[in-house]
């Protein structure tokens, strides 16, 4: 029988920091059949592991339409994730996965999309933008509305840049009160706010929403006030994890194996969870 | 049904030959004035007169601790390995039917979409010779979640002391009927099996007469997650975890690095949702941070979460958690009261 928990090694074959403490790998696996054989779907996660550390779950930040590699993007809060930020490229690591569930990106066919991330949290969403902006032609507008606390706090700046350029995208930026340098260009003020301010339409558009927890709070009834109905608005779900696999007990919402179930939800899936996470 | 019978001077015999056929033999033992389930070699080393070990027989099927895998550094490279995993063929002699059963119901949780090596292997090489309870204790609660003191369920064999150290011997599997093979010269027989048995359990069942249905348990929970209950009934749990270890059922578990500098192990170690830091995020935020809300985890995942997904209750009514608990936590009468609260509102 197969040993569920073994981590298949990975090369880190580009580290880049993103923010302070935050940083994206580009990891290869080093197996060959791995490499051309993996599949996954944007919204899923895996385990990342530093041998003699432990495991930390992450999502896939690059997307499915990209092959031959995967990215993650993490920040350094922890023991693993310590351990993780002082590997080098060339060095390897482990991962297992694609877990959980993920984003029904063919639903989305020919409707608009408004992406509403925060922080440290764009990396789900980014897998699932390009995965969009690679079959452009599919769905409707793109509407992305990425905040940080301040400029120097946004991940994947580079990126931002490409999506502002971009005549099929429309990117609005924000950082909170205070957190702007004198040349920033984007908006000032919380997520929920510019949200209200921009009022993007809700008629045949999903919102997909990732954040920190205090953002999605006040981000939700905003999206109800401009007609978004909760079958339409999608998240993440963080819980704590071990095994990822069902089996560890930790990640559980009521009934609800987040690992499994998740990490991906619907506002009326969430609705119907005991407030227990 | 079987009319064979074992007597209980031939017990030792049993032992011999499941040593002989290449069993490791785990029995009731007393130790440090606990009784415990230990590996022996000798009839002479069982402890025939405690009800239930402290441990369960859970750490047969899935330990305290175990490597998952392995690994060695050199150069920069690292190189991952499976670990051997040790699960010698293993016969749990005088286990009880609640023990017998929770492995079945462990079962579920290894086994829904992913296969768990760890457990499956251990528990395809363990067999359960299963002592019916002539005397359940006070703490037991059997009956209230669906089992009793001769159930058969997830036990090879089940001997039941129909007469004074007699023993009807059923086997109930095909591996229970390997091992019956094994010792078929010392079987002997028995007239009126079925009757001498009924008279057992009736007389079993008596003393478990106080313990209550537990049916409307699962419609309150599914109503009453935010209940001020909560909070009153569970005011003086310590947050030890001991009801957690000791049940043989809990199953949650942490995954763990140990390494020098040349190599290391990950290991799975026993958990518990009972501790503050099991569902503390790296942010700092926690969902359970109140000890009230782990206790409710505790209740809800095993009255109502897991019946939900995989349609069993996750207890067996052992008791050790009743038994064990330092501040008399006891939770048939938690149970006991929500069933009243039910019944009444
Ligand atoms: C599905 C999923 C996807 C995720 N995706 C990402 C991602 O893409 N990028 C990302 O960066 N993160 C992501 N996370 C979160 C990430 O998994 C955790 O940040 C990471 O596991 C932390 O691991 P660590 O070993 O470094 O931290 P740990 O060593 O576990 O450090 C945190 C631990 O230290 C203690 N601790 C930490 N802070 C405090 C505090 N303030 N007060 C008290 N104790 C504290 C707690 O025990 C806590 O669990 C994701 C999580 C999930 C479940
Ligand atoms: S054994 Fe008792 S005190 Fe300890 S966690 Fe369980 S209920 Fe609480
Ligand atoms: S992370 Fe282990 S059960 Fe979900």
């Amino acid at each position: 029988m197969e040993n569920i928990y073994k981590p298949h090694l990975v090369r880190i074959e580009q580290k880049k920091q993103e923010a302070p403490d935050t940083y994206s790998f580009r990891l290869v696996f080093v197996d060959e059949k791995m490499r051309e054989n993996f599949q996954f779907r944007a919204g899923q996660f895996g385990e990342y592991s530093v041998f003699g550390y432990g495991e930390s779950p992450f999502c896939i930040a690059s997307p499915p339409t990209r092959k031959g590699y995967i990215e993650c993007c993490f920040r350094a809060v922890g023991r693993v994730t310590k351990a993780l930020m002082d590997k080098e490229e060339g060095d390897y690591i482990g991962f297992r996965g694609p877990y959980g569930n993920y984003f029904p990106i063919e639903k989305f066919y020919d409707k608009n999309l408004l992406f509403i991330a925060g922080g440290i949290a764009l990396p789900p969403l980014r897998s699932v933008i390009w995965n969009v902006l690679d079959l452009r032609e599919r769905f409707g507008e793109v509407t992305i509305l990425y905040g940080a606390r301040t400029v120097a706090d946004m991940v994947y700046k580079n990126e931002l840049q490409l999506w502002e350029q971009r005549p099929d995208v429309k990117l609005i930026q924000t950082v909170d009160p205070g957190g702007e340098t004198p040349d920033w260009k984007g908006k000032v003020g919380l997520v929920p706010h510019v949200l209200k301010e921009i009022s993007p339409q809700s008629e045949n558009t999903i919102a997909l929403v990732c954040g920190p927890p205090i953002m999605i709070k006040f981000t939700f009834p905003v999206l109800k006030d401009l007609g978004f109905s909760d079958e339409v608005v999608y998240t993440t779900l963080e819980n704590k994890m071990k095994c990822g696999l069902g089996k560890c007990g930790r990640c559980n919402i009521g009934n609800i194996y987040v690992c499994k179930d998740g990490p991906v939800f619907t506002l009326s899936q969430i609705n119907r969870m005991p407030p227990d996470f | 049904m079987t009319n064979s019978v074992l007597k209980k001077e031939n017990f030792g015999k049993l032992v011999d030959a499941l040593l002989g056929a290449g069993w490791r033999v785990v029995a009731p033992v007393k130790e440090a004035k606990k009784t415990w389930f230990r590996e022996i070699k000798s009839i002479d080393e069982m402890d025939w007169e405690t009800l239930l070990p402290t441990n369960s027989p859970k750490e047969f099927l899935f330990p305290r601790t175990e490597p998952i895998l392995q690994y060695r550094f050199s150069n920069n490279q690292v190189t991952v390995e499976d670990v051997d995993l040790e699960s010698p063929k293993t016969a749990i002699l005088g286990s009880r039917p609640c023990d017998a059963a929770s492995s079945e119901i462990l079962k579920s949780i290894f086994s829904w979409d992913y296969q768990e090596s760890f457990f499956w292997e251990r528990r395809n090489n363990i067999a359960f010779i299963s002592i019916a309870c002539k005397s359940p204790a006070t703490t037991c609660f059997c009956t209230s979640v669906g089992l009793s003191p001769v159930s058969p369920v997830g036990s090879d064999i089940l001997l039941t002391e129909i007469e004074p150290d007699v023993f009807l011997f059923e086997p109930l599997s095909p591996v229970g009927e390997e091992i019956a093979a094994l010792i078929a010269q010392e079987l002997g027989t028995t007239e009126a099996a079925e009757e001498k048995k009924r008279e057992f359990t009736e007389n079993a069942l008596k003393d478990l007469k106080s313990r209550r249905a537990l049916d409307k348990v699962k419609s309150w929970l599914d109503e009453n997650f935010e209940n001020p209950f909560w909070q009153s009934a569970t005011e003086h749990c310590l947050g030890c975890g001991i009801c957690t270890f000791l049940c043989p059922t809990c199953h949650c578990f942490d995954i763990v690095d140990e390494s020098n500098y040349f190599k290391g192990e990950r290991r799975k170690n026993w958990d518990s949702c009972q501790f503050a830091n099991f569902t503390l995020h790296a942010s700092g935020h926690n969902p359970r941070e109140m000890r009230f809300k782990r206790y409710r985890q505790r209740i809800m995942h095993k009255f109502k979460y897991f019946p939900d997904r995989f349609d069993k209750i996750l207890c067996v009514g052992c008791g050790r958690c009743i038994q064990y608990c330092p501040v008399n936590l006891d939770i048939y009468e938690i149970l006991s009261t929500i069933q009243t609260m039910a019944t009444t509102s």
